[in-house]
């Protein structure tokens, strides 16, 4: 079954083409990596799905639901059930709040009791290995640190769609390789459907069934 | 952003901040824009730019090195010296000028630029050291690996310059803007009339407003010429977001040029710092009669016998406008940092309730609210708060904007997507974010707020605040009450800023 | 007395008057220190509450008129109580103010008195030089024109006739002098300032502080401000000049009644009030030192008798009705 579909899609920024038109379809369960070179697109592929930026063209399907048509968007990022962990250090965590204040906040928006809030914040800091420093600001955590709590929150949301960006791109080789491991066991626990942007498509080969190359801002070849 | 917030912020601020102007140039008439200007017009209008770029050239003179010096050297006292050169923007420009023309004697056309650019240097100063401290550090480090010293201070100053142009365009504006220093100033000798003269004396005769709203036309188009250029530029100067790896830099050794910079530090403050204060406390002691200590204290207690309920109406007054123009800012000053390509028009926008003459905006204001429907607001104290709200909230908001386009939008987009309506993102996590620039922004409305009084003066509660009493006292020589009610007043001015220094943890964000 | 009290405004917002609403709203420009003990005792006396509206030096009794004509689609104010005469006349001219001649006034020369009994005038101050002894002779400074003496040549003062009652009284000197005399002393003026020979002050206050403090000899005041400087003991004197010639100028405090006032009853009760002789005594012997237009009033010592000197003897409402066209001739004049 399908999780994502893009049609005929292309966005163009300041009247300039970055993306597409391009075609895709990830199936549900699926881990996709897209490579490529720095302003291939690929992004900008992440915002469209996610809705952060608009398509110009082309049609995106977020399981049998249109996401958006064209310029207009049907369904808002905060209703698309994504979990996007952003590209570089920082990841847009928030720096007022503590790891499991984070957690919990994201819980809240997604109307989550606030009974069940703080149990299930823990068991999210759990599974990425953060239990112990529940109570530190994202200033106050290491970058392989800061980028697990970015992975948790993502999952908080309870995505049926993964998005990461360069999620291990600041961290060193042994975290990588930690990282990804966790995130595999997560995808097999969890099942989101990942789509993984990478420029070292070796950290991960092994987990994802899928890559796609992006250049110039289109899907070059699928592996 | 949530349209409906932005929009129902947008309203309020066009209510208190933009119809009072709207109402004012709608009595324009057809006549009126032909009587307003003279063939002396032309003349005002170059003396009154000579006044402005002098005063802005001095600001930017004095300004620069001295924003440099306090904040990025190891200069000895640095945080305190430049608390300190706060002290000329937050006083009275006439008692800076009253101080300056009677110990140098400085008067006429060359005094005047003196005078005002002393008294917003700090300006230049401030926005110096705010660029200065957001320079990467690592930078200057390259530099300094490049070659030594010399090769940071290359590195600093042409992006300190931006920052630099932008407060000395307000210094610009603030001058053109002034005619009770240029009318002191020049009281002695031959006269300098500038055209911010010509704005007052039409409102003298004013029995037909439109005429005296003409009049004011050239200033106001001067005031907006020069803030186009500083906004700009002020957008232009948000060199690296404070979120993330920003590394800040380390102070620079002065070595063998301390004793000369700290000369002229020393010399700046005495001139504007130093001389000032020091003549109210002389005046507060008797003055020319002979100083006494016993005589200060008797000054004190009076003027807090005669203005303590003044001072705290102005206080109340002040801390209104200032908490209320904050969730203004927050809003308003967050959409024009996301606003995209109207965000030049929206700024000037933004700004007009501070580019028109103070006057101009008073009598908008009683156009406005004395209306039956309205009629408890104006009778009471909180329309004092509400003209002052209207009056300064554009700096909250510029400065509001400022902070949020250094936010990490990516904060607000994980947000987004964890579910989070605009609302809910302004207030957990934009808001926490820009708390620097929320009490910052606050504390420049109290402090603007706190020495105004040329537009509220129209409205009934002006007569409850301390600037009333004051300037009545001047009238009638009572130079010992009023230089110690003055100085209370700069005390309370200080307050807030004093307060942060010892207590406060954030780091404060004051500037648009 | 019932001020606009900020404490009672933090009750709910946008509340309705808090408490009793006051019988009464006067807009005054005499000084609040001299008027503030006069509001007080008239509460007393009258068992009425004040709202007292007062505007600062700076903007010269124009910022009430001001207020008056903004208002006027919904008046807050009952009596307009100014310390000169000039917007008076002007509010009376626009039908802003009501006719009546209240009994207090009866000996108040006519001179000082509306034909329509718009507005009443009392409690007067001169124009006067001030002189400091030290550098000049009073006894020799006799004439307006003495002002333009090259003898004093960048040692005299006046204030700049764009604001306050230095424009009435160069108004009034076209009256007095007719209208070519009176133009050649504003020019003879304007042109002396121009180049540093007449030292342009930024108010009466300020010629005061000039001439006490000896950096000027004589300069254009009031008689209030003079009083600061004697009483303070600056070696000062004053001269009422032209006492051979078009006299001095005296300038009434002018009160009338809003024709549009919310309570006019209460109004009538108050300008009675305020135009009574004990009044006018109480001016003359406060620091603002007020020349008494009537006849008879007790004044202390240093006080001039308003019979005792020759006054220049002009309309006060011609001088008024021209005022907006004399501000702006001045304005040609002294803004070049």
């Amino acid at each position: 079954m399908k999780a994502v579909e893009l049609a005929g899609v292309t966005v163009e920024l300041g009247g300039r083409r970055v993306l597409g038109p391009l075609d895709l379809v990830l199936e549900e369960r699926s881990w996709t990596l897209v490579v490529g070179p720095s302003g291939s697109g690929k992004t900008t592929l992440l915002r469209a799905i996610a809705g952060l930026v608009s398509t110009t063209h082309g049609q995106i399907f977020l399981g049998e639901r249109a996401a958006s048509s064209g310029r207009r968007q049907l369904l808002p990022p905060e209703q698309r059930a994504i979990g996007f962990v952003f590209q570089g250090s920082g990841a847009g965590l928030w720096p007022h709040l503590g790891a499991r204040a984070t957690l919990e906040f994201v819980l809240a928006c997604r109307g989550v009791r606030r009974a069940a809030r703080r149990a299930r914040a823990l068991e999210l800091l759990e599974l990425v290995e953060l239990r112990d420093l529940a109570e530190r600001r994202p200033g106050e955590l290491s970058g392989g640190e800061a980028q697990r709590l970015a992975l948790a929150r993502a999952l908080a949301v309870e995505p049926r769609l993964l998005l990461l960006d360069e999620p291990l791109g600041a961290l060193d080789m042994p975290l990588r390789a930690a990282l990804a491991a966790a995130l595999a066991g997560i995808h097999a626990r969890l099942g989101p459907t990942i789509l993984f942007v990478t420029h070292d498509p070796r950290e991960v080969a092994g987990y994802a069934q899928r890559t796609l190359a992006m250049r110039d801002g289109r899907i070059e070849e699928a592996a | 952003m949530s349209r409906p917030l932005v929009s129902g912020a947008a309203l309020v601020f066009a209510l208190v901040g933009l119809v009072p102007i709207a109402l004012m140039l709608a009595r324009i008439g057809g006549d009126d824009m032909a009587t307003a200007f003279h063939a002396r017009t032309g003349h005002l209008l170059l003396r009154t730019l000579w006044v402005g770029g002098g005063s802005a050239l001095l600001a930017l003179v004095l300004g620069l090195p001295y924003g440099f010096l306090v904040a990025r050297t190891d200069l000895p006292g640095a945080g305190f010296l430049r608390a300190l050169g706060v002290l000329p923007l937050l006083a009275p420009p006439l008692v800076l000028a009253m101080t300056l023309t009677v110990t140098t004697g400085a008067r006429g056309g060359f005094a005047i630029p003196l005078v005002l650019g002393l008294g917003t240097f700090p300006l230049v100063a401030l926005y110096t050291a705010r660029a200065l401290e957001r320079i990467d550090g690592r930078m200057e480090e390259a530099a300094r690996l490049a070659g030594g010293k010399r090769a940071v201070l290359r590195v600093q100053l042409p992006l300190a310059l931006p920052s630099a142009a932008t407060a000395a365009c307000f210094a610009f504006v603030l001058a053109i803007n002034d005619f009770a220093v240029p009318d002191y100033v020049s009281s002695i000798g031959a006269k300098f009339p500038v055209y911010a003269d010509e704005v007052f004396a039409s409102w003298r005769s004013a029995k037909d407003t439109g005429r005296a709203v003409a009049a004011a036309l050239p200033i106001v188009l001067l005031t907006l010429l020069a803030l186009v250029p500083a906004l700009h530029l002020a957008r232009s100067t948000r060199l690296v977001s404070l979120v993330g790896d920003f590394r800040r830099p380390e102070p620079l050794a002065l070595g063998r040029a301390r004793p000369i910079a700290l000369l002229f530090v020393a010399a700046v403050l005495a001139l504007a710092v130093v001389l000032p204060i020091g003549r109210l406390v002389w005046e507060a002691g008797g003055g020319p009669r002979g100083f006494a200590p016993a005589h200060l204290r008797a000054s004190f207690a009076r003027a807090l016998e005669l203005g303590r309920s003044n001072l705290q109406s102005s206080l109340l007054y002040a801390s209104g406008a200032a908490l209320l123009c904050l969730p203004l800012a927050l809003v308003l000053g967050h959409a024009l940092a996301r606003m995209g390509r109207w965000v030049r028009v929206a700024g000037m926008i933004v700004i007009l309730p501070f580019a028109v003459p103070a006057i101009l905006f008073g009598i908008g204001s009683i156009a406005l609210w004395n209306r039956p429907l309205t009629a408890a607001l104006y009778d009471s104290g909180w329309m004092a708060v509400v003209l002052l709200v209207g009056r300064f909230a554009p700096f909250a908001v510029l400065a509001l904007a400022s902070a949020a386009a250094m936010l990490d939008p990516r904060m607000e987009e994980a947000a987004r997507l964890a579910g989070a309506g605009p609302l809910r993102r302004l207030a957990w996590i934009v808001a926490p974010a820009l708390l620097p620039a929320l009490l910052g922004a606050g504390m420049v409305v109290f402090v603007l707020a706190l020495r105004e009084l040329d537009a509220v003066i129209l409205v009934p509660a002006a007569n409850s605040m301390v600037l009333f009493r004051l300037y009545n006292a001047v009238h009638f020589g009572r130079d010992d009450f009023v230089a110690a009610l003055a100085l209370l007043v700069v005390f309370f001015v200080l307050l807030p800023g004093l307060l942060h220094a010892l207590f406060g943890r954030a780091r404060l964000e004051v500037l648009p | 007395m019932k001020s606009s009290s900020p404490f009672l405004a933090l009750a709910p917002l946008l509340l309705a008057a808090c408490g009793r609403a006051p019988d009464l709203a006067v807009y005054c420009s005499l000084d609040q220190q001299f008027a503030e003990e006069l509001m007080k005792r008239f509460e007393v006396e009258s068992g009425l509450s004040l709202r007292v509206e007062y505007d600062i030096e700076a903007n010269k009794n124009v910022g009430l008129a001001n207020r008056i004509r903004e208002e006027r689609g919904r008046p807050r104010c009952d009596v307009f109580w100014s310390n000169e005469f000039a917007q008076m006349v002007s509010l009376a001219g626009e039908g802003l103010l009501a006719s009546y001649g209240s009994p207090s006034a009866a000996e108040v020369p006519a001179t000082f008195r509306d034909p329509e009994m718009r507005w009443t005038g009392f409690a007067a101050r001169a124009r006067i030089f001030i002189v400091n002894t030290e550098p000049a002779n009073p006894a020799e400074i006799r004439s307006m024109w003495d002002l333009f003496d090259p003898r004093w040549k960048g040692k005299v003062a006046m204030a700049r006739p764009l604001a306050g009652t230095t424009p009435t009284h160069m108004a009034a000197l076209f009256e007095a002098l007719g209208e070519d005399e009176g133009r050649r002393y504003v020019e003879t003026a304007a042109r002396l300032a121009a180049d540093g020979s007449l030292q342009l002050a930024t108010g009466n206050a300020h010629v005061m502080r000039l001439v006490r403090e000896g950096q000027c000899a004589f300069g254009w005041t009031d008689t209030d401000d003079f009083n600061v400087a004697r009483e303070e003991g600056y070696p000062v004197a004053a001269v009422y000049p032209d006492q051979d010639g078009a006299g001095t100028l005296l300038i009434p405090n002018t009160i009338g009644i809003l024709a549009a006032a919310p309570h006019p009853a209460a109004a009538r009760r108050f300008v009675d009030w305020a135009l009574r002789p004990e009044i006018e005594a109480e001016l003359a012997a406060s620091r603002s030192a007020q020349v008494p237009v009537r006849a008879g009033v007790p004044r202390p010592a240093h006080v001039v008798d308003g019979r005792a000197f020759r006054a220049m003897q002009v309309d006060l409402n011609a001088v008024g009705a021209k005022i907006e066209a004399r501000i702006a001739q001045f304005q040609e004049l002294f803004l070049k």
